[in-house]
């Protein structure tokens, strides 16, 4: 069974909960609904055309790619990796020859390939409805996918590293809750990171975070360099692909050693 | 053990039901997606009779047992007793309460245990879940300490209880379940399978607890289950329903009576089995080396049964009573002919 | 109403302890809490810092408003949170008949039983920033009185919508959309009720009162709601009460007739 057949039957099994994707739905929408209303009064409020070069059709098209962004990367194998730590040695061994990444990362990439077709496509439907087309160009559509793409393989390998940590602190998936609460923070799903003062904006651009969401916005939005984003992108892949890597061949010693 | 019979106006009466019927409405469903989306703007249903003209009564510090197949309507029975579910039609009385007005009140002065549903904290000690209940019922300290302490005893409980009930047997997590539901010194005590899934030796403790509790508190038990052992060690008299009708109503012993001389006998042998043609000989199961049938004893005796099928090989024999599957389907075929009668 | 303050404590204790069961889990998932709660705050400073705000509130008085939706959030946090996902496990388990079967309130054994203790903490992220924001604005002990009686009324309106879907619940089960629905409806409580249409305000304020969560508790700190205009809301949070309760007795009702 190819990598292509183990797709295809994670994919039916996603399909099951075929229903799931009207509440994400919904609640994107509302989600950006709500902060349209508390942009636009705030502009109006303070008689602004723009904040630090947003106007509000920007911001709001802006909080509509990141949340399309959001259904594309957001990942979360926590729960794969806790039932390894459950059942030990056994899974691993069921896999063969795939390893336990290898397969977390199809199991996840099903997902986002179901997502595409239930949750982005008709979310980003009704958004055009309800807003008209977001200002893309060609170009910027292209490499924003690419941005984006870039930025799904980045959330993987940090996941992927965070979970190891269940091996080893014993503990479930309540750090990488936190984690993704507190990512969630600084990563442009609240507001453009730009709006934050001068130097905590600057500190962050040291971080992978800015890198997930935001920027792969921007660059759909025209409003960042691609080749520049595309740089720090694979930097940080460049870096996170070995540390994974090392992270994993430990934490499989440890469940061959240790059989957990 | 009191005879009931021509006493019965003497004897406190605690449940009374009259005429009781009750019926619901069930979905039709149906598998694939269009079925789904269908069911979305229309549901078939249909009317499903669960309970009709239900009558009995029961009196203090009896042992009654409730007794059917699956889908019998044992459960409504029940829940209609303890005030969760009124039924459509008819009249009953617990302590002089009707339930399902007066279900509060009534909660106060009833037990349950359902077997399969655990009402225990699953991740903490029984002791925790007991401390609980007795703030939900308002039971004074000194009564719950005294109450606690000699069903622990009865029960021989004391180390159980203070282990986290996930990690206990299911023998002694139905210990507790029992401990919890007499706690408040309850009247009447509805058990729902209490003994489903223990080995014989947990039955055996759980059954003599009930019994000593009965004689002791006079306490009224109410009890469904599929275990025959149950229904002959602990209860004197019955309901049997069938597809929520009364097919019989009276003693035990009748019961008996009418079946108890029946036993199923199982012969494993080295040998092929040669089945003698004896009277009163059913053959259940023939296989080459395992034979399995039911006896009349009325008509042949087992002793004499031996002895026509000795073979020098035999490895096993098993003598059991017939299972209440079997009692009870004969039942049937003989209940609709009471039914009718009005018994 | 004595034996039903001791339940009370007496679950909270219980639950209490089943969360501490493992430390390191528990303080990760309140901390992940705690920021959850910052995300209001942290967005009104950053709308504050580029431009002049929400129309009608100072800097500290929209601090003021984020701190009153923490607080009725996390009271409701600690009783009601969770009432509807235990509702959902009681029913499609049958352990439902449990409480109905016990001397007590079923309503009240539903909420006390499924008490969230993480709220009781977290509800102090509400009081600090309180704490913090109100030394800058003219409070008298008569606002802060009227305060925590709207922040009464706030914490009573969202445990009349929890009774009302838990009514809901009974018919339906699977109560999902109903916990997503709640969730946006705290969520949109949490901003000041006039930057919305007009259309919507007087939907907010009388007919889905989310304007008591935050809105008319702020409203009544910084004194501008006394006398009868403060009788309308108030009165309109304890309408709304009586109604969630004949729902849950015709929920109740339809329950015993049709066995679950």
């Amino acid at each position: 069974m190819g990598a292509f057949g183990i797709i295809k039957n994670l994919a039916k099994l996603r399909l099951a909960y075929k229903f799931e994707f009207f509440g994400s739905l919904i609640f994107s929408v509302l989600w950006v609904v709500l902060l349209a209303v508390i942009w636009k009064s705030v502009f109006f409020f303070s008689n602004l055309e723009s904040i630090k070069g947003f106007t509000l059709q920007d911001l709001v098209f802006y909080y509509i790619i990141i949340q399309l962004i959001r259904f594309g990367t957001d990942v979360d194998i926590s729960y794969r990796v806790e039932q390894l730590v459950r059942y030990g040695n056994f899974i691993p061994l069921l896999l063969k020859p795939l390893s336990f990444p290898a397969f977390c990362f199809l199991d996840d990439l099903s997902e986002k390939l179901v997502n595409i077709f239930l949750k982005i496509i008709p979310t980003f439907l009704v958004f055009v409805i309800l807003f008209g087309l977001p200002p893309f160009t060609l170009s910027s559509f292209f490499f924003g996918i690419i941005s984006s793409i870039l930025a799904y393989l980045l959330m993987f390998l940090i996941d992927f590293m965070l979970s190891t940590l269940i091996f080893f602190t014993k503990s479930s998936h309540g750090i990488l809750d936190f984690v993704q609460t507190g990512m969630h923070l600084i990563d442009g799903i609240l507001f453009p990171l730009i709006f934050l003062p001068e130097n905590v904006y600057s500190g962050l651009l040291y971080l992978p975070f800015p890198y997930l969401s935001y920027f792969p916005a921007l660059v759909f939005l025209n409003k960042a360099d691609f080749l520049q984003v595309l740089g720090f992108q694979l930097g940080w892949l460049l870096l996170f692909l070995p540390i994974s890597f090392f992270l994993w061949k430990i934490s499989l010693k440890r469940i061959e050693g240790v059989g957990i | 053990m009191f005879n009931i019979g021509r006493k019965v106006i003497f004897m406190d009466r605690v449940i009374l039901v009259r005429e009781i019927g009750k019926s619901f409405r069930t979905y039709k469903k149906e598998a694939g997606f269009l079925s789904t989306l269908k069911s979305v703007f229309r549901r078939d249903w249909v009317r499903k009779i669960a309970l009709h003209n239900i009558n009995f009564e029961v009196y203090k510090g009896e042992i009654f047992g409730i007794l059917g197949p699956n889908g019998a309507g044992k459960s409504t029975l029940i829940k209609i007793l303890t005030g969760i579910l009124h039924p459509d039609k008819g009249f009953a009385k617990v302590l002089g309460y009707i339930p399902w007005k007066e279900r509060k009140k009534l909660s106060q002065h009833i037990g349950i245990v359902f077997g399969q549903k655990s009402q225990l904290f699953w991740d903490l000690p029984a002791i925790d879940s007991f401390e609980l209940f007795k703030e939900i019922y308002g039971i004074p300290a000194d009564e719950y300490k005294g109450n606690l302490n000699s069903m622990v005893k009865l029960l021989d409980a004391k180390e159980i209880i203070k282990r986290p009930v996930r990690n206990l047997s299911l023998g002694e997590r139905m210990k507790c379940e029992l401990i919890v539901s007499l706690l408040h010194n309850p009247k009447i005590v509805f058990l729902d399978e209490p003994t489903i899934g223990l080995d014989i030796l947990a039955k055996e403790s759980i059954r003599e607890f009930i019994r000593k509790i009965a004689e002791r508190r006079k306490t009224t038990f109410i009890l469904t289950t599929h275990d025959v052992g149950d229904v002959e060690e602990l209860c004197e008299r019955c309901i049997i329903l069938d597809k929520g009708l009364q097919v019989y109503l009276g003693r035990i012993e009748d019961l008996k009576k009418y079946f108890g001389h029946k036993k199923i006998l199982t012969i494993k042998s080295e040998d092929k089995i040669k089945i003698p043609k004896v009277k009163g000989l059913k053959v259940l199961k023939e296989e080459r080396y395992k034979v399995r049938v039911e006896v009349d004893t009325k008509v042949v005796k087992i002793r004499t049964l031996l002895q026509k099928i000795f073979s020098p090989n035999i490895i096993d024999i098993e003598i059991e009573n017939p299972d209440l599957e079997e009692v009870l389907k004969k039942i049937y075929r003989k209940g609709r002919k009471w039914e009718r009668s009005g018994l | 109403m004595k034996r039903e303050l001791k339940v009370l404590w007496r679950f909270f204790r219980i639950r209490l302890e089943e969360e501490m069961v493992y430390r390191l889990n528990f303080l990760l998932l309140l901390s992940s809490f705690v920021i959850h709660d910052l995300f209001g705050p942290v967005l009104t400073i950053v709308v504050y810092q580029v431009s002049k705000g929400f129309p009608g509130w100072s800097f500290w008085e929209a601090l003021v408003l984020q701190a009153s939706a923490i607080i009725v959030e996390e009271l409701w946090f600690f009783f009601g949170s969770r009432v509807l996902f235990e509702l959902e496990r009681a029913i499609a388990s049958g352990k439902f008949d449990f409480y109905l079967a016990r001397p007590l309130s079923p309503l009240f054994l539903l909420f006390s039983s499924s008490c969230f203790p993480y709220g009781l903490f977290t509800l102090f992220v509400g009081i600090f920033i309180l704490g913090y924001a109100l030394p800058n604005l003219p409070i008298t002990l008569i606002s802060l009185l009227f305060y925590l009686l709207f922040l009464g009324s706030g914490f009573l309106f969202l445990l009349s919508l929890t009774i009302l879907f838990s009514s809901i619940s009974v018919f339906v089960v699977r109560n999902r959309p109903l916990r997503n629905a709640m969730f946006m409806l705290i969520l949109y409580g949490k901003y000041p009720t006039n930057i919305f249409p007009k259309v919507f305000r007087i939907i907010f304020t009388f007919i889905l009162p989310i304007s008591l969560i935050a809105y008319f508790p702020a409203k009544a700190v910084l004194g501008k709601l006394f006398g009868v205009s403060s009788l309308i809301p108030f009165s309109i949070s304890v309408l709304f009460f009586v109604i969630s309760l004949l729902s849950w007795k015709v929920a109740i009702k339809r329950y015993s007739s049709a066995g679950g």
